[in-house]
């Protein structure tokens, strides 16, 4: 395992471990690799640079030098019936992080499930991974992106990067409060009920609740005004016919854009 | 079988169920001349009713009746652990994980489930060859739904 000699404590959370690379392929897959080999968890992936960065469904994670890049591999770590709220607990984290690397207040809001917004445009991307293994225990991997100093010319959604809006904040520093944000949520998330704090930050912080969305899932759109997030973290859409949707899984978009 | 005292017993049983569930109790046992009657539950979705010392309970005295036992599904069936969509390839445009006639190996992915935008990696249970792929790609799926069998 002469890998895991790069391992050290966390920079921003010494309970975790911590291995950073100049290039990988994906600090995902790396983690998985990781997992499969026996790790126990509880260890943050960084890389300055991803060759084959992804985001969901393989969509292409445009990865330049100077963004950050980094994955937290938990093995067991976590209660298994509540996988499904981790990504808003990643959001939540992400986005403290965000304000307080930047020395803001609420500076980002967030679009369901895990996406981070300044004015509208997209700062990161959070890819969360499951996997049984072979051993029978469980490996999540929540893979973080964020554009620190650049972003790349998206077609579906507009995005943006912390330098250009004015804010000099570094990967390094970003990861650090990423790193103790996460440690701080998964500890209060974890305990049972814990998710309702974690719940009412994100509505908090939430872009579109109360305004009209258009929910692309599969094949199907559905439009509907986003009235709240049920107990487990799923959308509540409401349709124009009074109907209650809820909503486990999509892309959810503004009408009019 | 006394079919005289079977309409008696039934009777006396509903009452007797009726009581249970009124004071919660989680057995009561009654005896009358040469007949025992004991009504118990277990949980609270099933109750089972034992007339002691000669006749079965008559299935009708059951104050609730013990689910039935679902169809035994195949024993390589993979099924869904969530509610979510499933995807039988790692992205669109890609090769599927696995196709009718291969052969996996036990903790093989063999499809991905959606669910919250976390990605679930769906090992096969067993090794064998895929026999059936019940789901087609970008499908809805619900807990416990068979989603493959591996032979």
């Amino acid at each position: 395992m002469t890998e895991q000699s790069f391992e050290r404590p966390a920079p921003g959370a010494p309970d975790f471990r911590y291995e950073e690379h100049q290039s990988v392929d994906s600090t995902n897959t790396l983690c998985f690799d990781r997992a499969r080999a026996g790790h126990s968890g509880r260890l943050w992936v960084r890389a300055d640079m991803q060759v084959s960065g992804r985001g969901r469904r393989g969509r292409d994670w445009s990865s330049p030098v100077g963004n950050l890049f980094a994955s937290l591999l938990l093995v067991d770590q976590e209660p298994a019936e509540r996988i499904g709220e981790l990504p808003l607990v990643a959001a939540v984290a992400l986005a403290e992080a965000v304000d307080k690397a930047c020395g803001t207040h609420q500076l980002v809001s967030l679009k369901w499930p895990n996406d981070l917004l300044i004015d509208g445009a997209k700062l990161s991307g959070i890819l969360l991974e499951a996997e049984q293994l072979t051993n029978g225990r469980r490996a999540v991997v929540l893979g973080f992106g964020v554009n620190c100093v650049a972003h790349p010319p998206l077609t579906a959604y507009r995005a943006t990067d912390l330098r250009s809006l004015g804010f000099e904040v570094g990967a390094d520093r970003l990861y650090e409060s990423l790193a103790a944000a996460m440690a701080e949520k998964l500890e209060a998330w974890r305990v049972p009920g814990g998710f309702s704090d974690i719940r009412a930050q994100w509505l908090a912080r939430s872009a579109h609740l109360g305004r009209q969305i258009t929910v692309r899932y599969g094949q199907e759109e559905i439009t509907g005004i986003f009235a709240d997030l049920d107990e487990r973290g799923h959308l509540v859409l409401k349709e124009d016919n009074g109907r209650e949707r809820t909503i486990y899984a999509g892309d959810v978009f503004l009408p009019d854009k | 079988m006394r079919n005289d005292n079977k309409k008696f017993d039934t009777a006396l049983i509903r009452d007797l169920a009726v009581l249970l569930d009124e004071t919660n109790l989680s057995e009561i046992e009654l005896e009358q001349g040469d007949t025992r009657i004991r009504v118990a539950r277990q949980m609270s979705i099933s109750a089972p009713v034992s007339v002691a010392p000669a006749a079965p309970a008559p299935a009708a005295a059951a104050p609730s009746p013990a689910p039935a036992a679902d169809n035994k599904p195949h024993p390589g069936t993979v099924t869904s652990p969530m509610v979510g969509t499933a995807y039988l390839a790692p992205e669109p445009g890609a090769g599927v994980f696995v196709q009718v006639g291969d052969k996996v190996s036990e903790g093989q992915t063999i499809l991905i489930i959606e669910a919250m935008k976390t990605m679930n990696h769906i090992p096969s249970t067993k090794s064998g060859i895929v026999k059936e792929i019940l789901v087609e790609d970008a499908q809805p799926v619900e807990f416990g739904e068979p989603l493959i069998i591996v032979e």
